[in-house]
């Protein structure tokens, strides 16, 4: 009933404060009694609580019960860690080192598009951070709030030095031109893998390479592009000019077949009016579009191994101004969204060129 | 409390000139012709439903709605949800600055989680507490009786109108104010309306102008404490009197229980924690390089994953079920938290009358021709026919019967009941004579009309005897008089003495054998009633006789006995002893208490005879001294057991009650007035005692409020003194109540195991930031997983462990002691987070770096590749295989580990659970008979198992379906727990007092 608790709450239970207690404020003592402590009183129980002079404890425990809870979970730690390190360590010494336990349709890789779909990456990223490139062609080197291109340069360089290392893993490596994929593929298995030329950039007089400074001092930046590894995932390439994407039918040529190919625009509409002529170098013929040839799959943890790449050469761009860069791979297994929050098979990076 | 008075009192002072109330100045007619109502007639029914529509039931409703939104916010703000809406808070402010900042946003929808989750606890604990004060509304002890239609009839008192007419006995309460047609000796408190604490007296007369001092008003709300009264309604609800001042007294404050202590010292234990700890790593992070916003998101992280958000809903729903368990006992919890109060009870002071005893006199012997006899079937039966043919027995029986003017109900199915439990009209020990001997002879009612009554004089505390006269049916023309009544006084008033048939003279043989027979009765604590008779002599008295008894009856002069027929010169014919039998099963309970360290105090207004002889019945007494050698101990420390008589206890003071209370185990208190009662709870709660009291009367009320939990009985219990009560025993038995000290100690000691079992749940939580923080590897386990594991997989095995049964030692050991023994010790929390807490991290770690290796990442990989990891800039992340992963990819994987350390967890969590269930015993010997907590174990794995399989949900909380063999990982672990407890519990049983024991017992 509502009437009760409204005045029978005057009940109220109060407790005798005992001499003792207030007295106890002026010893080393916790002070513990009915009623409600003080503001004081609990900065006094706090106080004695942290050193006790008293009786020399520290936090409620003296130096003795220290050591003991200190030994006590010293023993205990070790223990826990003893176990722990034996389920690792046994775990390690049965895990495969060079075949990922889970692979293909299995791995987490493919978990959000049911099966794998490699991503690209891109050079020269300078920040973990950051996807932006960003520099003033004029000035090689940073100066206060301008950033020069010399370390773009020097980080491509230090990309393209891993690919002609000479090391004894490297001689594993095959030539494989106008190799069929099925016969190679079962060398792949033993640990070879294809040769990826990076002569034939230099070969060729592009001007993605270093002696021009890959153009990034005429304000025309090359971009290194690959694309994502995944253990035993195999391109299934656009075979005719029907299967593939709209915009590639008018460029169809039989070399296309052999490739995955790589193209990249502007994200938005604006950055595509900024755009006004890109460049492609790889293993193609032609310069209109990008390719990784098909024969550097599958990927098998070889030692050796390089992926292929693409140097994407905006030729003419507009300067000053940000410009969103989307590259995508293209290949019949590849998917793409067009969700800018969540991409696949593509890469995003930034341009300004001051 | 004396400045609440004062205030009330100034308010009074201020409401009294709004006041319109002129019924008592004019007269009861012009009051019955206002509220159309007669004092024969009352209202009719149809015109009383009219009046009821108009105005409503006769409640108070104004206060119901406020508090009930303050008692949301409490739930919603209050203990561990401010903690959370400051994180919450920080949540929000860290989001929208990585949205400008745009950097990744990892932490963007944890704000709503967390508020979501604040918002679902606190309507949760706010359901639950509605339900349980749902549980206490529904006991409507409360009832009114009122006149309606010419028939009185009992109403629920919301059903009274304007113009009924109330009959008012002792210690209901006033159930609407009322100006009084018909008072006898009515006395009113009016506490809790002015805070006089002395009762006031009520009549009829119109005394004073103001309303709150006449005299033949009184208040809805008071309680009328002494007398009776007839009354005409002439406020009801809101419009009362106590109805416009109840925010006033709606405002005084209630002390907090023990548990409620509890649970604020143990809110304040894990908040300083979890604010110690955050701060700490914020600031670690801070110097290791971490942004100001980083820093902040660990913060928040931490003190997620370290406050138990499930918690104080689970100690609700823990607390309701033991108050519906106690009610199905008998034990009505008015209060919840007043469950462990119970438990942590050191000193019960037991009433008598009622409690430990049956409260109904029952015939415990005869004594007649100098021999006692047992009142028993068993002892007539075998005797039977010696009392066929005893003339005295005969005698003494027709005078029982005869001198007696209790009856039975006169109803069929009354009659048809046994004669134990038929129901009666008449003083006590009068009902237990006509019990007994209905009986023995089979039936009184047909011997009583063969010997009808001529005249009587009834019982009076003055004379001490009744008396009444009969034409008897045995063909004798002379009158008999039969007189029962205090022994001394019939002894004085016999002449003779009837024995094996003859009438001899009463003499100093025969007195002194009547003097044995009285002793040895009286000593047993039974009341002993003498019975005499007398054949008036024919000549003298003839048929139709005028007998005047009336002198006498009207008390005029109690002392002053004039009758036109002789009252000495009796036979003297036998004694019949009475006696109020212990309860059954009370001295079962006294043992136990006992065992269980609660000290038992009787307090009582008996006589400390009777007392001391219950007590020894019932064992709160084991001394086997009489009883007077009992009643010198008082000042003797070194005796185990005392008798109190009233007066010793008057003359004692302050330094002599403490020693009295501390150094005698075993006490009756006799003859004890109320405001003694009280004395004695404030001497035991100033020794530091918790104090248990149980009362009936109006006058226990003091008692029951003072102490710390009060006890009132549903049966026998006044209005008043249920008011006052924490508890109300529905049976009015006293075993009832160790019922409720093994509910409320189990209650504590659940509660402990089941925080222990929460809290081991955290360091798995808080493991993964710090880690993640430290190493820089990928985080272990997710925000919204932690929630998923505070909120659903924990919540029901955590409840699941308030049906645990109690360990063996419940009532052997000790009451707890409320100051020093806490719910959260620093053992339990260093043996949960630190013990259980450390292996359940350790096989989460486990499962974490598995579910890595297998999909690329070997641990050696993991260290320090938490930057590139959580970068959305990075698109092509390498493996220890050579894979390169793009952002979502790795996220798919990270969400992957998430819901396999979430698993983990949840499996380890079973056997942690399982060790939760004893502090001591083996489990073993604990056995796994609570099904409701295996059903839990069930019930938290299939929930783990929808969480990570159930498309949309399993996307909606982050996680992804796990390997079939990724569930087996934790088992190891699980293992583990389970025989590094069993290890832990018999260390401490097998060493008590090692530094297992001092470490890890909690």
């Amino acid at each position: 009933m509502a009437v009760d608790s409204t005045y029978m709450s005057a009940s109220v239970k109060s407790y005798p404060l005992s001499t003792s207690d207030k007295l106890a404020l002026n010893k080393e003592e916790i002070i513990v009694k009915d009623d409600e402590l003080t503001w004081d009183e609990e900065w006094h129980n706090f106080r004695v609580w942290c050193y006790n002079s008293k009786y020399r404890e520290v936090c409620g425990r003296d130096g003795l019960a220290w050591a003991k809870i200190a030994l006590f979970y010293f023993v205990w730690c070790m223990f826990m860690a003893g176990i722990f390190a034996s389920f690792v360590g046994i775990f390690m010494a049965i895990v495969d080192k060079r075949i990922p336990p889970y692979r293909g349709n299995s791995s987490a890789i493919a978990l959000d598009t049911s099966r794998p779909n490699p991503g690209l990456g891109f050079r020269p990223q300078i920040s973990v951070q950051k996807t932006l490139i960003k520099y003033r062609s004029s000035h090689p080197e940073s100066s206060g709030y301008h950033h020069g291109w010399s370390a773009y340069k020097n980080q491509l360089d230090e990309f393209l030095a891993y690919y002609t290392e000479v090391d004894s893993r490297y001689q594993r490596a095959i030539d494989c031109s106008g190799v069929p994929i099925n016969k190679l593929r079962p060398q792949f298995y033993e640990g070879k893998s294809c040769r990826f030329d990076i002569n034939m950039f230099r070969n060729r007089q592009t001007p993605c390479v270093t002696q021009r400074n890959f153009e990034y001092n005429f304000g025309r930046p090359c971009v290194l592009l690959k694309l994502n590894k995944i253990y035993d995932w195999e391109p299934i390439t656009y075979q005719n000019a029907a299967e593939v994407p709209e915009q590639f039918k008018a460029l169809w040529d039989s070399e296309f077949s052999d490739y995955v190919l790589v193209e990249c625009n502007g994200e938005n509409d604006v950055d595509r009016d900024f755009i006004y002529e890109i460049e492609y170098f790889s293993q193609m013929n032609t310069t209109r579009i990008g390719g990784f040839h098909r024969n550097f799959f599958p990927f098998v943890n070889q030692d050796g191994y390089r992926s292929p790449l693409v140097f994407v050469h905006f030729k003419k761009i507009e300067t000053n101004v940000l410009i969103n860069v989307e590259c995508r791979a293209y290949a019949q297994n590849i998917d793409h969204s067009d969700s800018l929050e969540f991409r696949r098979g593509s890469v995003h990076f930034e341009l300004i060129v001051e | 409390m004396f400045r609440e008075k004062l205030k009330t009192r100034k308010h009074l002072e201020a409401l009294k000139h709004e006041i319109d109330l002129d019924e008592h100045k004019v007269s009861i007619n012009e009051v019955y012709r206002r509220y159309g109502t007669s004092p024969a007639m009352g209202l009719s029914d149809e015109r009383a439903a009219v009046l009821l529509e108009r105005d409503g039931p006769n409640d108070l409703t104004p206060m119901r709605k406020i508090p009930e939104i303050v008692r949301l916010a409490k739930n919603m703000f209050g203990g561990f949800a401010i903690l959370l809406w400051i994180g919450a808070f920080l949540c929000f402010t860290a989001h929208f600055l990585e949205f400008y900042t745009l950097d990744d946003l990892q932490y963007d929808n944890v704000w709503i989680a967390l508020a979501s989750v604040i918002i679902i606890t606190g309507f949760f604990s706010y359901y639950q507490q509605a339900k349980s004060s749902k549980i206490m509304e529904s006991f409507k002890y409360l009832q009114a009786c009122v006149v309606r239609h010419g028939r009185s009839r009992n109403i629920n008192p919301e059903k009274i109108v304007i113009g009924d007419i109330l009959e008012i006995r002792r210690g209901d309460r006033i159930p609407a104010d009322i100006r009084i047609i018909r008072a006898h000796g009515l006395k009113v408190d009016n506490s809790s309306l002015t805070g006089e604490s002395e009762p006031q007296a009520r009549g009829i007369e119109y005394t004073n102008d103001d309303p709150l001092e006449t005299r033949n008003l009184a208040f809805f709300g008071t309680f009328a404490v002494e007398g009776s009264c007839i009354g005409v309604v002439i406020r009801t609800g809101d419009k009362t009197f106590i109805g416009r001042i109840a925010n006033l007294t709606a405002g005084i404050e209630r002390g907090n229980t023990p548990i409620a202590i509890e649970i604020n010292h143990f809110i304040r234990i894990i908040t300083i924690i979890a604010i110690v700890v955050g701060l700490l790593f914020c600031i670690c992070s801070l110097f290791l390089g971490y942004t100001y916003i980083e820093a902040v998101v660990f913060l928040i992280s931490i003190i997620v994953a370290q406050v138990p958000e499930g918690l104080l809903a689970t100690v609700t729903v823990c607390l309701t079920l033991t108050a519906q368990r106690m009610a199905r006992k008998n034990c009505l919890v008015k209060n919840l938290e007043a469950i462990e109060t119970l438990g942590s009870t050191t000193v019960i002071c037991a009433d008598k009358t009622g409690t430990l005893t049956q409260n109904q006199m029952t015939v415990a012997h005869f004594w007649f021709d100098n021999h006692i006899i047992a009142s028993d079937i068993d002892a007539f039966q075998s005797q039977s026919n010696y009392l066929k043919f005893s003339h005295c027995w005969n005698a003494l029986g027709r005078c029982a019967m005869l001198c007696n003017t209790a009856i039975f109900k006169d109803d069929s199915l009354n009659l048809s009941k046994p004669i134990v439990h038929r129901q009666c009209e008449g003083d006590a020990s009068e009902i237990a004579i006509l019990k007994c001997m209905e009986a023995i002879t089979g039936n009184v009612a047909l011997f009583r009309s063969k010997n009808p009554k001529i005249c009587e004089v009834q019982f009076a505390s003055s004379n001490r005897y009744q008396l009444s006269i009969h034409s008897t049916g045995d063909h004798d023309e002379r009158y008999l008089l039969v007189m029962k009544g205090a022994p001394e006084k019939i002894l004085k008033n016999c002449s003779t003495i009837y024995v094996d048939g003859c009438e001899i003279e009463f003499n100093t043989y025969w007195k002194k054998q009547y003097e044995k027979a009285f002793n040895e009765l009286s000593n047993l604590g039974e009341r002993v009633l003498a019975f005499a008779d007398y054949r008036l002599p024919l000549n003298k008295y003839p048929r139709d006789y005028q007998f005047d008894c009336d002198t006498i009856n009207f008390h005029v002069n109690p002392y002053y006995e004039n009758f036109n027929f002789p009252t000495t010169g009796l036979r003297f014919l036998g004694l019949i002893s009475l006696i109020d039998p212990p309860r059954v099963n009370v001295a079962e309970a006294v043992r136990k208490c006992r065992s269980a360290g609660i000290r038992l105090l009787m307090v009582t207004g008996d006589h400390p005879l009777t007392a001391a002889a219950i007590a020894r019945a019932t064992g709160i007494i084991t001394d086997h001294n009489s009883t007077d050698v009992l009643l010198k101990n008082a000042y003797d420390n070194n005796a185990r057991s005392c008798v109190i008589h009233g007066n010793t206890l008057k003359t004692m003071n302050k330094q002599q009650l403490d020693n009295l209370i501390k150094y005698h185990q075993e006490i009756v208190f006799a003859r004890t007035s109320p405001q003694q009662k009280l004395i004695i709870v404030e001497t035991c709660q100033r020794l530091g005692e918790i104090v248990a009291v149980t009362g009936d009367g109006v006058n226990d009320a003091p008692a029951l409020k003072k102490a710390d939990i009060g006890i009132a009985m549903g049966i026998t219990g006044s209005d008043v003194s249920k008011q006052a009560s924490d508890i109300i025993l529905l049976d009015d038995n006293f075993a009832s109540i160790i019922t409720g000290i093994e509910e409320g100690r189990l209650i504590f000691d659940n509660l402990k195991k089941s925080i222990c079992y929460t809290l081991s749940s955290k360091i798995p939580e808080l493991a993964p930031f710090l880690f993640y923080m430290i190493f820089q590897i990928p985080l272990p386990l997710g925000t919204i997983a932690i929630l998923c594991i505070d909120l659903g997989t924990d919540m029901l095995p955590a409840i699941s462990l308030a049906y645990e049964r109690a360990e063996s030692d419940i009532m052997k050991r000790p009451p707890r002691d409320a100051k020093r023994e806490h719910l959260a010790t620093d053992r339990l929390i260093s043996m949960s987070y630190g013990q259980l807490g450390m292996i359940q991290a350790g096989g989460g770690f486990f499962v974490y770096t598995v579910v890595m290796a297998e999909n690329g990442f070997l641990p050696s990989r993991l260290f320090g590749l938490r930057k590139s990891w959580d970068s959305r800039s990075i698109n092509d992340l390498e493996d220890s295989y050579g894979q390169e992963w793009t952002y979502y990819q790795r996220k798919a994987l990270e969400d992957t580990c998430h819901t396999a350390f979430f698993v983990t967890v949840v499996i380890v969590q079973w056997t942690v659970l399982l060790c939760c269930k004893s502090r001591r015993n083996s489990l073993f010997r604990q056995g796994m008979a609570n099904q409701v907590l295996n059903m839990s174990i069930v019930f938290e794995t299939v929930l783990a198992i929808l969480i990570s399989y159930t498309p949309y949900i399993n996307r909606g909380l982050m996680m992804y379906p796990l390997k079939l063999h990724w569930w087996f990982l934790p088992l190891p672990f699980t293992l583990l727990v389970l025989i590094y407890d069993e290890w832990r519990k018999w260390m401490i049983r097998k060493f008590p007092g090692s530094i297992i024991d001092q470490e890890t017992s909690y």
